[in-house]
């Protein structure tokens, strides 16, 4: 991986992308955040300090999905009307990105997916449509189970897309009979599919988490 | 075997069964009398039988 | 390389309560919504720095102790884990309360589970994001999930009578939800619906003593009363394994009753036919001419086979050996009557008997005859054969071989009855007052 490095425009201090692809990242000593336009950065805004997070993974943190391994770059903060949640940026060695979500301590790894159908409005999705996606090679039926409003409380590291401001997004909960799961995410015009499945923290074979005191 | 306290309790009982059948057992035996005169042979109506009461025989001549 | 900072960890702290000052433990990293002060408990909401009120509890003497002290920590499944959170539900089912326990544990890694507690059983809670597969979710289908078929076991109104320490999500002493449990020992599915959402979770049996050890509590756990709907089986799936055990020595025996059959000399020594009248005269009884039994002892089978005709005699037997002048001495009763009447033929007796004497040694033998009979006359066949099967034996040992897994079964079939009488579905029904019967 190509690790070229730029200056923060805001504070000067060197910034650099482990990732190639990284399309955002947010400077750790103003955070600013900073879209990358080829090497140059433009700084569209500060984001606030980060909450007292329980979450164990951090940037850096790396695990194994599927016989890959893959390390945190990247960080979305989500909050909604009963809680929150992270979804953490995840690239694995060969360059391709997932998203790890973080729930309550409730772990799922997803990526973007090709429908293969239309996917319908924000305005058309409702609990107990179903939906049938190809995972892993089988076609699987897919229920809506909760529509989920949120918006971002901030983020950290290089993310492959620029994300910053967003609120009041629309989330559409897929659950099947067994481990896969899926996200419509309607937060930009254009609805996007997410599939992947729920892991155990065993699973993962996470390294480099945080420590909590008290716990090893 | 999940289950060694039944398969102790059916060899015994196949074994036994094999040596009760061996031996020629039977579950009820008749009386036995012993000292059966051999003039009985040719005197058949002098028999007595005795119902395991006497264990010799206690008939007339 | 770019460094990160971490964003600080909400540590173990305590705040004071809103209502009544005293001390409030979080235990939770930032993760619960509400949390219950241990002193007034007052439900506080803990989604704010600052604690604030949520609902107040009224009678003190609702308070329950939990088994499992908050703050306590215990290695089970894997894990290591803290109780955090502790709350009583309960159902009413026909003017009777049913409370449970709930215990929320947490590991800031491998994240929520809980434990189950009713009358000494304890189940290890484990939430499941999947929706597992139901032609109806809220209702009386069985439900498939991973592989296991979960039968409906009950369903009903779970009202939360008490809670303490700290929830992920918002808790209230008076909420209630739809609970459905379905069972496959040692599991249990269940369902909980609010609003219009539905939470799974699957639980596995765990005997008290295990969570004693777990969680290193003094003494030891309360008896469990009763069958618990998920408890497993002692005789479990075994019962198939008994039966096929018992088909096992069955096949055995049979082999060796076959065995016997062909392997027995069943050697005629003496075969004569003899006439009888109760008007003859003379002496009614003789004796037979000699024959020998060879070999190693043996059954000797005698079989009179008679013209016997809605008449009875009985013969009296000697079976003496010459030599040693030991006999043995027994006796049979032959009848046999037959007609006709409304009902069409009937008969009843045999014109044959068999009588089989035991274990008899090598030696010259020869048999003593007495018949007796009230009036009539027959003609009969004596036939004496030896080292003949006996069969009744190898009947015994089938019988005796049957008992266990009979009683097994029973045994077995009266634990599920005792499990499934708690259910919705109880296969027998105990019918209360209510009209004729």
């Amino acid at each position: 991986m190509s690790q070229p490095v730029a200056n923060c425009p805001s504070c000067g201090a060197p910034v650099q992308f482990r990732w190639s692809s990284a399309v955002q990242t947010v400077c750790p000593f103003c955070r600013s955040i900073l879209v990358r336009d080829d090497l140059d950065l433009k700084n569209v805004g500060k984001v606030a300090d980060l909450p007292p997070d329980p979450s164990p993974i951090s940037l850096l943190t790396e695990g194994t999905y599927r016989g890959k391994s893959f390390q945190v770059l990247g960080r979305i903060v989500y909050a909604w009307e009963d809680g929150g949640w992270n979804e953490w940026h995840i690239v694995f060695s060969d360059g391709s990105s997932g998203w790890l979500s973080d729930a309550q301590l409730q772990y799922a790894v997803s990526f973007v997916a090709n429908p293969g159908t239309a996917l319908p409005a924000a305005a058309e999705v409702s609990s107990g449509g179903h939906f049938t996606f190809n995972w892993t090679g089988n076609q699987t039926d897919y229920e809506v189970a909760t529509i989920t409003r949120a918006s971002y409380k901030g983020v950290e590291g290089e993310l492959p897309f620029p994300f910053y401001g967003k609120s009041n997004m629309l989330f559409a909960d897929l659950k099947t009979a067994g481990r896969a799961f899926g996200t419509l995410d309607y937060s930009d015009p254009a609805p996007l599919l997410f599939l992947g499945e729920w892991v155990e923290f065993e699973e993962l074979q996470l390294k480099n988490l945080r420590q909590f005191e008290g716990w090893s | 075997m999940r289950f060694p306290g039944y398969l102790i309790y059916s060899m015994l009982l196949l074994t036994g069964t094999t040596w009760a059948e061996f031996r020629g057992w039977t579950l009820d035996r008749p009386n036995q009398v012993n000292n059966v005169p051999k003039t009985v042979r040719d005197n058949p109506g002098a028999y007595r039988a005795v119902y395991g009461f006497y264990p010799r025989y206690v008939g007339g001549k | 390389m770019t460094p990160h900072v971490e964003p600080p960890v909400a540590k173990p702290h305590a705040l004071a309560c809103p209502n009544c000052g005293g001390p409030v433990e979080r235990r939770g990293f930032g993760y619960s919504m509400t949390v219950v002060c241990p002193g007034c408990l007052t439900v506080l909401d803990a989604s704010t720095p600052l604690l604030q009120v949520l609902q107040k509890i009224e009678a003190e003497q609702s308070r329950r102790t939990p088994m499992i002290p908050l703050g306590s920590r215990g290695n089970m499944s894997g894990g290591t884990w803290e109780a955090i959170g502790f709350q009583t539900r309960a159902v009413v089912e026909d003017g009777e309360t049913f409370e449970w326990e709930e215990y929320l544990l947490f590991n800031p890694y491998k994240g929520f589970r809980y434990l189950t507690q009713y009358d000494g059983h304890w189940n290890f809670v484990t939430p499941l994001e999947a929706m597992p597969q139901s032609p109806n979710q809220r209702g009386l289908f069985p439900v498939f999930y991973d592989g296991l078929v979960y039968k409906h076991f009950s369903g009903g109104q779970a009202t939360t009578t008490f809670v303490l320490g700290e929830f992920p999500w918002r808790v209230r002493v008076g909420e209630q939800v739809v609970a459905h449990d379905y069972v496959n020992p040692p599991w249990v599915l269940s369902s909980e619906i609010t609003k219009d959402e539905i939470a799974w979770s699957r639980g596995e049996y765990v005997p008290g003593s295990a969570i004693w050890k777990a969680f290193q509590l003094p003494g030891s756990a309360p008896a469990a009363r009763g069958v618990y709907l998920n408890q497993p089986s002692p005789m479990g799936h075994k019962v198939g394994g008994m039966w096929a055990n018992f088909a096992l020595m069955l096949a055995l025996l049979l082999g060796l009753a076959i065995a016997f059959a062909i392997f027995s000399r069943k050697e005629t020594v003496f075969r004569s036919s003899y006439a009888f009248s109760s008007s003859q005269q003379g002496e009614p009884s003789f004796v037979t001419g000699d024959f020998d039994l060879t070999g190693r002892p043996a059954s000797l089978e005698v079989a009179v086979n008679t013209s016997l005709d809605n008449n009875w005699t009985y013969f009296n037997f000697a079976l003496v050996n010459e030599d040693t002048g030991q006999a043995y001495d027994f006796g049979r009763e032959v009848s046999y009557y037959h007609g006709a009447d409304s009902d069409g033929s009937w008969d009843e007796g045999s014109r044959d008997s068999s009588v089989l004497i035991p274990a008899v040694a090598p030696g010259k033998y020869y048999l003593r005859v007495e018949p007796e009979m009230d009036s009539g006359a027959l003609t009969y066949d004596l036939t004496l054969r030896h080292d003949v099967p006996n069969y009744t034996w190898f009947w015994l040992a089938a019988g005796l071989l049957l008992i266990p897994p009979v009683l097994y079964t029973i045994r077995a079939r009266s634990f599920e009855t005792q499990r499934w009488m708690n259910s919705d579905h109880p296969p027998i029904r105990v019918s209360s007052n209510d009209g004729d019967d």
